[in-house]
């Protein structure tokens, strides 16, 4: 979500109305944004920090907010943006050379024409141009924007790509000429261009833009040249947008053309230029599309839960910047203006109208639906509250612990080799605390008690939960390739562990679960069987086996284990397979 | 009964007892009085450092270092005896009398005094310098006044009498600081006659117990009042559910009430494919970020995914369809099967729609007319209008 610092008197002088903040947060929430902060800059003055939508590039800069509210306001209409014809056709082409096709393949250009910058404009073009690199063009690596000053640079302009060691041109802002490869090294020092640095620094060719004088414009996406700089004097602009991403690049030149050209003494206007592709293709930009959307009113209306009827609706989407024309009784033709390519689908539409109409105007009342439907538990949910609610009858008090754990606390803590277990691991963890997805619930619950040591013996605590296990079979793991198990795990910690405490509490369970207690290896029924694992303390430990199968473990935990997690009472645990469980005794059934 | 101070605690525990059962009557006050500290009660008997420092002197004074090597306490009581105030008037001079001059001030510390400009000095003129004791000639230190009152002494021997109000309060204050003089609180109860006031110690029943009913005592046995006042006492810490657990029982039941019927949300690790692709998501977008999801790097890709299905939301993505411009860009089916945890259970309701569409083309494929007229009004009332949620 990025967030748009604007001035707030130059905001208000804008929108041509003044606010007190209370009411400004309102008309923003009304229309749909969120004011995250305001702030006393230093060199700003008042500021809102403006939350906009990631999809809403026409309210990246203050131009754009202030419209768009201005029409939300009903103070003016959406501006027709216009494209003219270039002043010189044969002078504002773009000829590209077959090499960009291995780098960066698309570029768009156009040209804004008797441009009058102020200091406040200047910074603002600059701002956008920085949003957008940063939002939709993903850092750069789909879209890189490039503009000059028309005035020192002589077209048609070449767009090429060349071995790093033939590009040399003095970069912005530097006196010295500097050879491509040389500047990129230098940069990748720079604390605002290094991370662009990768984006080119290993390819066989560096994207270039170059006037008929072979001055360098531009080394895309990295930076421009200082020939073409673009100052307070400067009266027409030269824009160019380099891209892996055509449709991108469109949508970045048409949202700085429909933001800054009402600057220019044509207001809302941009001279074309022509992209001469080495395949043939020739394509004029800025496209400054007009798309016709048809949207149906009736599912406008049922969406928002509301009836209205054409011309309301069309009235209503107007002041959305969305110009609709009822083409019949129940249908919309909409016209999607430049500004709005977030708008895909009638879906986008219906809500602009949902909005203009005002959320808070939208039914009051409940609504149940008009179809009543019986409603069904997931089986698995249900039994797993059952057991909670009869662990916490047992007087075990239940935790709730982290899904992701560490390797350490899951592995050399619990004396376990991971590497014989399924764990399911973390290509990114935040921190190492969070390396891998839980196989068992115990070094949580040990964790939760040592966090506990200030509070009187015994802690009795007991978990329900899902742990993850890897696993190859497509339909257990519904195509992923790891499943969730349902596992109840308690401890009984305590002066003496008292084994006995927690083979009492799975008696009850049993109980509960309607399984009897049987002598061993009979096949319905369960029982112990002992068995060692590495996290128990040998002798003093046994599967529990129910109906047959093993589905969990019993014990008194391993004394090393005890102290790996900082605690100093014995303790014994239960942990079992609750899934399993549920399956093998059908239970409910 | 005359108030008295109690000391003992025992005694305290049982007149708060007694108080309860209304033999006497206890009121509670806090007094806060002033006493010496050890180091006061020394000062008192022999004089302050700074005085005993005068005395040594004699007439002609002593080196600095010889004092700072013998006299105990030597830095306390050069600074007392050197900081002692300016007192007594100050008369502009002759040239300074008709201009403003800086703030005058009459009771002027010797070290503000030192900090002041010459042009300032030179304004007090005809100074008394009542209450210097000393001063610092080159290496010695010699005395001024012939003879001197300790103030500090006859201060401490008033608080040690129990005279504390005596002393002005500026001047505690200071001695306080010093550590000179501390003060303390004391609880004092005043005890009276009760309404129910005996001299004789009566044994009061607190409650039953088994052999007073089987007896039939307890008809004869006289009981204290029970104390409602007081926490009550659990016996064994019991059990409880947890508070998070507690709210989620809570929604899914108000789901269940509705009518709802809970969907399988038992998998963490989900395919970015049913996770963001199904759901519309482009590829592009920040929330896929490394920063933003967590991806699974073992398994790291998904086992399979329903072909016809991806063909679909791939052409969608890319193209456009079903109303939708799309996002008009290649779609990357490596991206779709990385593995992730799954960042919102949307990802299933995804799943769910995908499944219960499976469904209704089922139901409408049979073959015979009839067959699926009825297998439509069967199933219709189910299928039309389930509505799914995940649980959290």
């Amino acid at each position: 979500m990025p967030t748009v610092s604007v001035n707030r008197e130059a905001l208000f002088k804008a929108i041509g109305q003044e606010y007190n903040d209370e009411e400004f947060d309102e008309l923003c929430f009304k229309f749909g944004l969120e004011i995250d902060d305001i702030v006393d800059d230093p060199d700003k003055g008042m500021t809102y920090k403006i939350e906009i939508g990631a999809n809403r590039y026409d309210l990246l800069c203050i131009e754009g907010i202030a419209r768009t509210l201005r029409v939300f306001l009903g103070l003016e209409t959406l501006p027709k943006f216009q494209v003219l014809p270039a002043k010189d056709p044969s002078q504002y082409k773009l000829i590209v050379k077959p090499a960009v096709a291995q780098v960066r393949p698309y570029i768009v250009g156009a040209v804004l024409r008797n441009i009058k910058f102020t200091q406040a404009i200047y910074d603002s073009f600059i701002d956008l141009q920085d949003k957008l690199h940063h939002n939709i063009a993903r850092k750069r690596t789909l879209v890189a924007i490039g503009t000059h000053d028309l005035d020192t640079i002589t077209g048609p302009f070449i767009y090429d790509a060349q071995p790093p060691k033939e590009i040399s041109f003095v970069p912005l802002n530097q006196t010295e000429v500097f050879r491509s490869d040389v500047l990129l090294e230098k940069y990748t020092q720079d604390l605002h261009l290094r991370e662009f640095v990768p984006i080119i620094k290993d390819k066989p060719v560096y994207p270039v833009i170059l006037d008929q004088k072979g001055v360098v414009l531009s080394l895309p996406p990295i930076i421009n040249g200082n020939h073409s700089k673009i100052t307070l004097n400067t009266r027409n602009v030269f824009i160019e947008c380099t891209a892996t991403d055509r449709h991108k690049a469109q949508i970045v030149l048409d949202t700085l053309i429909c933001m800054f050209s009402g600057y220019c003494d044509k207001p809302f206007t941009a001279e074309a230029v022509l992209v001469e592709y080495p395949d043939g293709e020739k394509i004029q930009y800025p496209t400054l599309q007009y798309r016709q959307q048809e949207t149906s009113v009736a599912y406008c209306n049922v969406l928002t839960g509301v009836e209205e009827n054409a011309e309301d609706m069309a009235k209503l989407l107007q002041s959305m910047s969305l110009s609709a024309k009822p083409t019949g009784p129940d249908t919309l033709m909409v016209e999607i203006p430049p500004t709005r390519y977030d708008v895909l689908h009638a879906c986008d539409v219906a809500e602009d109208f949902a909005i203009a109409y005002g959320y808070d105007r939208l039914r009051e009342d409940m609504q149940l639906p008009s179809t009543s439907t019986i409603g069904q538990e997931f089986e698995l949910n249900y039994l797993s509250d059952k057991m909670r609610l009869l662990l916490s009858q047992n007087n075990y008090i239940e935790v709730a612990t982290f899904s992701l754990c560490s390797k350490s606390d899951m592995g050399e803590k619990m004396k376990i080799n991971l590497d014989k277990e399924p764990l399911v691991k973390i290509g990114n963890p935040k921190t190492m605390d969070f390396e891998a997805l839980r196989i068992s619930l115990l070094p949580g619950i040990l964790k939760t008690v040592a966090a506990n040591k200030h509070v009187s013996l015994p802690l009795r605590m007991f978990e329900v939960a899902d742990v993850v296990v890897k696993d190859s079979c497509p339909v257990a793991t519904r195509g992923t390739g790891a499943r969730n198990k349902r596992h109840l795990c308690a401890i009984n910690y305590n002066v003496k562990a008292g084994m006995e405490v927690v083979q009492g509490l799975l008696d009850n369970i049993m109980v509960a679960l309607k399984v009897p207690f049987t002598e061993d290896g009979s096949s319905k029924g369960y029982y112990l069987e002992g068995k060692d694992y590495p996290s128990f303390f040998p002798g003093f430990s046994a599967t529990v086996v129910v109906n047959g199968s093993p589905v969990g473990c019993l014990g008194l935990i391993h004394p090393e284990v005890v102290t790996s997690f900082n605690l100093n009472n014995p303790a014994s645990v239960l942990e079992i397979d609750l899934q399993k469980v549920m399956e093998i005794t059908d239970f409910g059934h | 009964m005359p108030s008295s101070t109690v000391n003992s605690v025992e005694i305290l525990f049982t007149v708060l007892r007694k108080m309860i059962a209304e033999v006497v009557d206890v009121k509670q006050t806090t007094v806060k009085s002033w006493e010496c500290t050890e180091e006061g009660t020394c000062l008192a008997n022999d004089g302050s450092h700074e005085a005993r420092l005068f005395s040594s002197l004699g007439k002609e004074g002593r080196l600095l270092a010889d004092i700072k090597a013998n006299i105990p306490n030597s830095n306390i009581a050069l600074g007392a005896a050197m900081k002692n105030k300016l007192h007594g008037r100050a008369y502009p001079s002759k040239e300074w009398e008709f201009r403003p001059c800086c703030e005058l001030n009459f009771d002027l510390d010797i070290c503000k005094f030192r900090k002041l400009k010459a042009k300032q000095r030179n304004c007090y003129t005809n100074l008394k310098i009542g209450a210097y004791w000393v001063k610092k000639e080159g290496e010695k230190v010699v005395p001024i006044v012939s003879s001197i009152t300790d103030e500090v002494q006859l201060h401490l021997q008033a608080v040690a009498r129990g005279e504390a109000h005596a002393v002005p309060d500026k001047v505690k204050a200071d001695y306080k600081k010093r550590k000179l003089i501390k003060e303390i609180e004391k609880t004092v109860f005043e005890v009276r006659k009760g309404s129910e006031f005996t001299t004789s110690v009566v044994k009061q029943e607190a409650e039953f117990t088994k052999d007073m009913i089987e007896s039939g005592q307890w008809k004869n046995a006289n009981f204290k009042p029970y104390n409602f006042k007081s926490k009550g006492r659990v016996e064994l810490r019991s059990g409880h559910l947890h508070p998070l657990m507690q709210l989620r029982s809570e929604f899914r039941r108000i789901f269940l009430e509705m009518g709802f019927t809970e969907m399988p949300t038992n998998s963490y690790v989900e395919s970015a494919f049913w996770n963001f692709d199904a759901l519309f998501q482009p590829q592009q977008h920040p929330a896929r970020d490394a920063q933003d999801t967590f991806y699974v790097s073992d398994p790291a890709t998904c086992l399979e995914v329903p072909e016809d299905y991806l063909e679909r939301v791939r052409k969608t993505h890319s193209e456009g369809g079903y109303g939708s411009i799309g996002y008009q860009c290649k779609w990357n089916r490596a991206e779709a099967d990385k593995n992730l945890l799954r960042t919102h259970t949307t990802a299933v309701s995804a799943r769910m729609l995908y499944k219960l569409a499976q469904v209704l083309v089922e139901a409408m494929s049979e073959t015979s007319f009839e067959k699926a007229e009825t297998y439509k009004r069967n199933r219709q009332p189910q299928n039309a209008h389930v509505k799914l949620i995940g649980a959290v």
